[in-house]
């Protein structure tokens, strides 16, 4: 599965030279997807603005870490899910294992057209996400935001990619079924 | 609508506020960046005359402080000065003093030129032991 950041020509190589037009574009492009992201961990709007700007510092430190430009986006997405799930960590002080159901979970690409929602169901999909346990709902929400694959997932998130493949089985299947008792 | 769609258009308020964000991150770093970059040789070329002003206006300085230092007048002569009433007197009393003992040595050779007491020199006392 191509990554949205895949199809992209993104001027890592440029920020990486010190060019601060090509950190302002990276960071245009990425700012909101991001903050969508810790959003969806830390649900405050200027705790959330405040881990952007951290994201944002550290990736300007570390960039000599990366490896591969074109895992710019992976990259910048691991760095967000650190952040956030350290303050998520700090607030909850108790992980609840919600969704550690490993096992068998059946292959398959999602049905084409299987998320196109019309703009009146839109507000009926953020309560069904946002009612989703967090470990689920973030690896959907990396899932729908920038279309990675779960190799990428399994990255970001420091978790094996049967654990990524199992936590976005059971959210989608959640989801679904949320979004269908919403409808009847 | 795509799921991403709804999820960012969720948030598009916010916006501004990351453009503020992403504008303050940027100053940090054109700020840190700055001074890291080794200076053009303009740069350096100004500063080195910049430096060669301050440099002539410092030596100019410390050669006036070392002019004044040279031209004031010592301190402790001053002091001496103060009480030279005191030291006329007995100025005056080894002036004397020198000159007794002076006339005293003078009287001795005088003395010891007219008297018999020291023997007489060998090329006076021989030509009187030839002629005897």
């Amino acid at each position: 599965m191509l990554a949205v950041a895949d199809i992209e020509q993104l001027p890592v190589a440029e920020a990486r030279a010190g060019d601060s037009q090509a950190w302002d574009a990276l960071f245009r492009r990425y700012q909101l997807p991001l903050y969508t992201y810790i959003y969806e961990w830390v649900r405050d709007e200027q705790t959330a603005l405040d881990l952007v700007q951290e994201v944002f510092i550290r990736a300007v430190r570390h960039l000599g870490t990366l490896r591969e430009d074109a895992k710019f986006g992976s990259w910048l997405f691991g760095i967000a899910h650190q952040q956030a799930a350290q303050y998520w960590r700090k607030r909850q002080r108790h992980l609840v294992a919600l969704d550690e159901v490993e096992g068998e979970v059946p292959d398959g690409p999602e049905e084409p057209g299987e998320w196109l929602l019309r703009q009146e169901d839109n507000t009926r999909f953020l309560q069904a996400l946002e009612r989703l346990p967090i470990l689920q709902r973030s690896v959907l929400v990396l899932h729908f935001m920038e279309e990675l694959s779960l190799e990428e997932i399994a990255g970001i998130t420091g978790v094996g990619i049967g654990t990524v493949k199992s936590r976005l089985f059971y959210a989608r299947q959640a989801l679904r079924r949320l979004l269908e008792e919403d409808k009847s | 609508m795509t799921p991403r769609e709804i999820l960012l258009q969720q948030h598009r308020k916010i916006e501004p506020r990351l453009d503020a964000v992403r504008r303050e991150v940027l100053a940090d770093l054109h700020r840190t960046e700055s001074p890291r970059r080794s200076p053009s040789p303009a740069a350096a070329r100004s500063w080195f005359g910049a430096g060669r002003w301050r440099f002539i206006a410092l030596a100019t300085a410390w050669l006036i402080v070392i002019l004044l230092q040279v031209d004031l007048p010592d301190p402790i002569p001053a002091l001496a000065h103060s009480d030279a009433a005191l030291s006329t007197r007995q100025l005056t009393l080894n002036v004397r003093e020198n000159r007794r003992q002076l006339f005293e040595s003078l009287d001795l050779s005088t003395r010891a030129a007219s008297g018999s007491d020291e023997p007489a020199p060998r090329s006076a006392v021989q030509p009187k032991l030839f002629n005897a």
